[in-house]
């Protein structure tokens, strides 16, 4: 089991320390929040390949994170002669965990005594003088020479390591259909070998080099008679392929109820590419990376993926990585981690306390999602806030909440989970309340901790001007133009009519979109949340 | 479980027993087998069958000490350094070590490269400062090690070996304490009272402490009983080594151990079948006659059916006085006088008189050849 990985200056990390839950990891982050890059380091590390290619072939300038880069350049132009900028990626595993015994030592940044894995990059000391004629070079591109860099994989025994250690199984199922002609990407390749012994392997490889050599020699010899009588066939010949990129099990493809994989829907696929990995003995898988496997699939589809992947989960540790509040409900909130601009918050107690962890458990994971995946967010009491809001934003700025990247979510009085919630994700909001006939600031006095001025602030309404947001808008000055919207004269009392209808005002004064005066504290949330 | 240590005699089929104990283990089992020259590794690799139902490793014993005990856990010795040991500088003598290297650069040379001469002193400290790191590790990665020749071993050998020995692992240990020819560090002076043959107390003090059996193998298949007889002879009789017996019975017309005139060698060699093979140490440097010549070093592990063993000034005055030879010279005399099956002749000058003087253990043991 994965206890720990750290990855610095590698991609989106500037400094990733990420610790895992024992089984199931559930990594819900937004776009480029680095989600593919956490699944991508594991995978790099276990089986030191990316994106198929062994890393040392793969190593580009672009590996580097960018931030490092730039500030290492601007000190280098700066004739500061800063050190060139390293990766160093480590996983951390549990001493008592299967196939790792030989990982075992303390050759890592902690110095910890501990099995694991480090790959680092490296300026290579034997083009040392290279590097330094490069850096002397006037108007370097911001790139890094990584031409002139090393990749180094080792065990934290010191062993260097060439492929994947033995007894350290993991597959990776990401949701890219493969490209290739037949379906089958270098992934699923080494899932389908794994069915197959090495005897058999090698008998089925002779069998295969006996068969082509049969054609070669029987009928194609016919034809290639033919073809020499031909004076312009410049000695041309046609034999059966027995080149390496014709081995048995790059032309051996997997079929599903007698359709070749490649035919499958890409649905089917990912389901079937996903039903491989997990069907595999734990000794074989102890580790299962899931790249966001609601990606292709109906609902029918994911719903029995889920099933498989928590049955089958049982001695595997996983990470999952997701986007759809279906996957998060069913794999369940304890396995949860948040990430956000490359880094990882916890779902636990390190980072937000027990009773808020305990309300978003209980809450629907589609709430919850929407806090952590949204830039900027606007918590609300109840619909009819929701709706008026909504409407004051679009009159206010002339576009939607939701075009200009801001989630305005119902979570009725429990404003102050979400400010705990949006602390620790760092994340921009505005949590708008009835006072109560209290003072604002008896509001402000619980949360404020969580506050920040300009990033996560309480919109609520002065008490001379009513309790919640009926008459508040009242207030506001729009008292005749409410009482024609809803069809009251003078002598009827509108507050009592408005409270009476409960969200139904609301939603008229949505529907037909009145002229009307926003009251204060939503024009200042509105501005406030649109700042940028 | 106890280690078991065997105390072999030559030709009692060390290395076969291990090689038998490999094969016979059950599919699951991960085991290591360690020998310290090259000679012995290759020896168990080759008698090995190609396909073993258990996982099995064969490793020279410096490279265990360098992979197993010091490498992974040497961050816990020097924190600060960023370094990975790897390799081995191979040294004769510590003066090849530049004066003033201290800390991590007591061990290593600039390239990481740890000297084999305090490879050893290196082990023990990172066991030392670790707790047993590289124990515990080794008890994960392996259920049974094998040590070949393990009268190879001193000094801080031994410590490492003494915590082998106090661990999960089964340890089977064979070795021939009488033929310690060689050394993995001269310069190693710890357990100094256990050099050579003595190093059987060594062991008999852990079977005391009850961290291992100590199983005689005293029946040798290769030489018939009047060599084993002499070869019982020369070592320390203090140290009680058990008696050697032998199974070999083939009778030749030309059996046991000889005493030959140096002017009559040539006419001896002549004499035989088949021409005895030449053995000589280093100190007898003298005029050589054809046929195959072997030092007393280079002999070990060979098999011939006769041997003539150029003699010194020391074996001469063990055999008039049984004078003890020099843990190294007994032990080179020892693998000398055990390579021959039928017959081993000691060329000396003034072979007839030396018969007449012969101490009163060799009397009837060794007889005056003449043409």
């Amino acid at each position: 089991m994965i206890t720990r990985i750290k990855a610095t200056n590698y991609r989106c990390f500037k400094s990733l320390d990420f610790v895992p839950h024992e089984g199931m990891n559930i990594i819900v982050g937004g776009n480029e929040a680095g989600k593919s890059t956490l699944l991508e380091v594991i995978s790099l590390l276990v089986g030191g390949r990316v994106r198929g290619r062994w890393a040392a072939d793969d190593l580009n300038p672009y590996w580097f994170n960018h931030d490092v880069v730039r500030q290492y350049f601007a000190a280098h132009k700066a004739g500061q002669n800063p050190a060139l900028p390293e990766i160093d990626l480590e996983i951390y595993f549990s001493d008592d965990a299967p196939g790792v015994a030989t990982l075992l030592g303390a050759h890592n940044s902690l110095r910890l005594k501990c099995p694991g894995i480090r790959m680092r990059v490296r300026p290579d000391s034997d083009h040392h003088a290279e590097l330094e004629a490069y850096l002397a070079e006037d108007e370097l591109p911001e790139l890094l020479p990584t031409d002139l860099y090393q990749v180094s994989w080792h065990a934290f025994s010191g062993d260097p390591i060439t492929r994947q250690p033995r007894g350290l199984g993991v597959a990776l199922v990401n949701s890219n259909t493969s490209s290739t002609h037949s379906g089958v990407d270098y992934k699923l390749r080494q899932l389908l070998r794994d069915f197959v012994k090495p005897q058999e392997s090698a008998k089925i490889a002779l069998e295969h080099r006996t068969s082509k050599a049969k054609i070669s020699n029987g009928i194609l010899r016919t034809v290639n008679e033919r073809i020499a009588k031909d004076e312009g066939s410049f000695g041309v010949s046609l034999q059966m392929d027995q080149s390496a990129n014709s081995n048995w099990d790059t032309v051996v493809a997997p079929h599903v109820e007698e359709t070749p994989f490649a035919m499958l829907g890409q649905g089917r696929q990912v389901a079937t590419k996903i039903a491989l990995a997990m069907s595999r003995s734990a000794e074989h898988t102890q580790l299962v990376l899931l790249e966001e496997p609601e990606n292709h699939l109906s609902h029918t589809e994911l719903q029995s993926v889920i099933e498989k992947i928590q049955t089958l989960s049982n001695g595997r540790q996983c990470f999952v990585t997701t986007h759809s509040s279906f996957v998060l409900n069913r794999l369940g909130f304890k396995s949860l981690h948040l990430m956000h601009e490359s880094r990882i918050i916890p779902f636990d107690a390190s980072a937000i306390s027990a009773d808020t962890m305990a309300y978003f458990k209980k809450q629907s994971g589609y709430d919850t999602l929407r806090l952590v995946l949204a830039n900027r967010v606007v918590v609300v009491e109840g619909p009819s806030d929701e709706m008026i809001f909504n409407l004051a934003f679009e009159k206010v700025k002339g576009r939607s909440p939701r075009a200009a990247g801001v989630d305005v979510i119902t979570l009725g009085t429990r404003g102050k989970r979400a400010l705990e919630l949006g602390k620790a994700l760092g994340r921009k909001m505005a949590v708008l309340r009835d006072n109560d006939d209290q003072e604002p600031d008896h509001w402000r006095a619980p949360v404020s901790d969580y506050l920040e001025d300009g990033v996560r602030e309480m919109f609520i309404g002065a008490t001379s001007l009513g309790r919640t947001l009926e008459p508040q808008m009242i207030e506001a000055g729009n008292d005749t133009a409410l009482r024609i919207l809803f069809g009251l004269d003078a002598k009827d009392d509108l507050l009592k009519y408005m409270l009476s209808q409960k969200t139904e005002w609301a939603w008229r004064v949505a529907d037909s979109e009145p002229g009307l005066v926003w009251p204060t504290y939503i024009q200042e949330a509105i501005e406030f949340i649109d700042a940028s | 479980m106890p280690a078991e240590v065997r105390l072999a005699v030559a030709g009692s089929g060390k290395t076969s027993e291990i090689v038998r104990k490999i094969s016979e283990q059950q599919q699951g089992t991960t085991s290591l087998a360690l020998t310290f020259t090259q000679f012995a590794q290759s020896e168990i690799e080759a008698r090995l069958p190609s396909t073993l139902a258990s996982e099995h490793e064969t490793m020279g014993w410096y490279a265990f000490l360098v992979r197993h005990i010091v490498r992974p856990f040497f961050p816990l010795l020097y924190p600060d350094k960023d370094l990975i040991p790897r390799g081995l500088c191979f040294i004769d003598s510590l003066g090849q070590i530049p004066k003033g290297r201290g800390g991590w650069k007591y061990y290593l040379n600039d390239q990481h490269q740890p000297y084999n001469l305090r490879l050893a002193l290196l082990a023990k400290q990172v066991i030392k400062k670790t707790n047993g790191a590289p124990i515990e590790r080794l008890q994960r990665i392996y259920d049974n090690i094998y040590i070949d020749e393990f009268q190879d071993l001193v000094g801080n050998d031994l410590e490492v070996v003494a915590a082998l020995m106090d661990s999960e692992i089964n340890l089977f240990m064979t070795g021939d304490v009488r033929q310690s020819v060689l050394e993995t560090s001269r310069s190693d002076r710890l357990n100094e009272d256990y050099r050579g043959v003595k190093q059987v107390d060594w062991f008999r003090a852990k079977r005391d402490a009850g961290l291992c059996t100590l199983v005689p193998s005293d029946t040798t298949t290769r030489f018939n009983q009047a060599i084993a007889d002499f070869s019982d002879l020369i070592h320390d009789p203090t140290l009680e080594l058990p008696p050697t017996s032998s199974t070999q019975m083939e009778v030749t017309g030309h059996d046991g151990v000889f005493l030959v005139d140096e002017s009559q060698l040539a006419e001896y060699l002549e004499s035989l079948p088949r021409r005895a093979t030449i053995l000589w140490s280093q100190k007898s440097q003298r005029q050589l006659p054809q046929g195959e010549l072997l030092t007393f070093g280079t002999a070990k592990g060979i098999t011939r059916e006769r041997v003539a063993i150029l003699t010194t000034g020391p074996i001469v005055s063990l055999l008039k006085s049984r004078k003890l030879l020099k843990h190294s010279s007994a032990s080179g005399f020892y693998v000398a006088v055990t390579r021959a099956r039928y017959s081993v002749a000691l060329v000396t000058k003034g072979a007839a008189k030396l018969h007449a003087q012969l101490h009163a253990d060799f009397k009837g043991k060794i007889n005056l050849w003449s043409s």
